[in-house]
């Protein structure tokens, strides 16, 4: 066992607001294990004046501090010290006041097929519980979203409000919705919270019966990605990328066959 | 307790306070940019602490959210026409080291410096509509200081420049607590008089 004991190697340390402007905190951890007892001490400067990070109970490695002052250019200093019987180490960050500014990722992130509207979803959100005043401090959000058979996002920035319809999404294909957040004016983009999953709504598939056979056979050779007759067939806003064209054609033939069917 | 504003009132502050938060933040997007190129040209390290200078206001506050409204836009025009002197001194200076050649840096100074005195004025609106006097402009200079070398303008120039950016998003917050309306008396909080 005394063979394994190490002295400690360079801490991890990494700090953080997720609730700006109330403060900040700092959380580390060693990159290996010395399997003896470490103490830590952690101490952080602004400017000239020392301040207190009060340790968290849970989890133990890490602290808080509250702002003192607001909008201050001068950065704040953090230095760690980890000792155990066999030595010490340290590590220090330098940094200021806008640059750990990180929320925590949107909570309570929904997504709902709109009903009558195979090519929309509908998703909403929540602030981050731990953000404390959004109507003074705003977020804005990132929303991606894709089809689960394909891998590329698409991306929509929104700078006010925690909902967004997307329109653009592939009739009947299941879709996979995350959310970012970040305050208005400063600092980084939170991870993506949780992912959701939705399909758009679907027309319910109709009973079997004589004519409704007829009518399915008819329509089967349509694809999937054709627009509904509920949907502008050529508005372009409602067909995705270079499949327009060809499924405007394609809704015509459709349109004259009927046509012909009646005459 | 001071009686409810007209609905004209309100209106006209929040569309002030939005027109502002817009000006405010369009103003630090480009002081982020001189900033960069400040740096750059002049051949500092941008990552150099630079020494509270003085005559700059310093945007740091303590008890942020304890300030009134009135309080808020008092600070704002004060270090806005102090910036406006100090911006001009720079200009002055910039011409001086390069003549009158029509540099990116100067011109980047110039229109920073109209964003500056257009934000002041905005602030006056303010206050006018808050039957708030407008304080006059003596004592909001930086004091007359004695001539600096090249390398301490450039170094004051940094230090006025990281304190205008700071300003540019304390102004932001504090256009968004005045345009909050209180649900007490339909004044923007902290605007009303202190009993």
């Amino acid at each position: 066992f005394f063979s394994l004991a190490a002295p400690p190697k360079e801490p991890v340390l990494m700090c953080r607001s997720n609730n700006y402007p109330k403060g900040f905190y700092c959380s580390w951890h060693l990159p290996t294990p010395t399997y003896i007892p470490n103490s830590f001490n952690i101490s952080v400067i602004h400017g000239t004046k020392d301040m207190v990070c009060e340790k968290d109970a849970v989890p133990k490695n890490r602290c808080h501090i509250r702002y003192l002052q607001l909008f201050s250019t001068v950065k704040y200093k953090v230095t760690l010290t980890v000792t155990n019987a066999l030595g010490k180490n340290f590590t220090t960050l330098t940094f200021d006041e806008f640059a750990i500014v990180k929320p925590d990722p949107p909570e309570s992130v929904v997504a709902k097929p709109v009903p009558n509207n195979p090519r929309r979803l509908e998703v909403s959100w929540q602030n981050p519980s731990s953000w404390p005043d959004p109507e003074s401090f705003p977020l804005k959000f990132f929303l991606r979203y894709r089809p689960l058979i394909l891998d590329q996002w698409q991306h929509v920035e929104l700078s006010d409000g925690t909902s967004h319809t997307i329109t653009d999404a592939y009739a009947g294909k299941e879709y996979i919705i995350q959310v970012a957040a970040k305050d208005n004016d400063i600092g980084t983009w939170s991870d993506w919270s949780v992912a959701v999953h939705a399909t758009p709504w679907t027309e319910e598939p109709k009973h079997l019966t004589t004519e409704a056979q007829i009518t399915e056979t008819t329509s089967a050779s349509t694809s999937s990605f054709m627009a509904p007759p509920t949907t502008k067939i050529c508005d372009k806003g409602a067909v995705v990328g270079s499949g327009a064209m060809a499924v405007c054609w394609t809704a015509g033939l459709v349109v004259a066959a009927y046509s012909v069917l009646f005459i | 307790m001071a009686a409810a504003d007209s609905p004209s009132t309100v209106l006209r502050r929040r569309d002030l306070c939005s027109r502002g938060i817009r000006l405010a933040s369009k103003m630090r997007v480009d002081v982020v940019d001189l900033l960069d190129a400040y740096v750059e040209q002049q051949g500092l390290d941008a990552s150099a602490s630079v020494a509270a200078v003085e005559g700059v206001p310093l945007a740091a506050v303590e008890r942020w959210d304890e300030q009134t409204g009135t309080q808020r836009l008092l600070e704002n025009l004060a270090a806005y026409r102090t910036f406006r002197t100090l911006l001009a001194q720079m200009l002055e200076e910039q011409r001086e080291q390069l003549g009158e050649a029509d540099t990116g840096l100067g011109r980047a100074l110039a229109a920073v410096l109209l964003q500056v005195s257009a934000f002041a004025y905005h602030v006056e609106e303010l206050l006018r509509l808050e039957s708030r006097g407008i304080p006059g402009e003596e004592g909001d200079g930086p004091p007359s200081l004695p001539r600096l070398s090249l390398f301490e303008q450039k170094l004051r120039g940094l230090g006025v420049l990281r304190e205008l950016a700071q300003w540019a998003v304390r102004s932001v917050r504090d256009l968004r607590q005045l345009a909050k309306p209180s649900p007490a008396t339909g004044t923007a909080p902290g605007l009303a008089e202190s009993p």
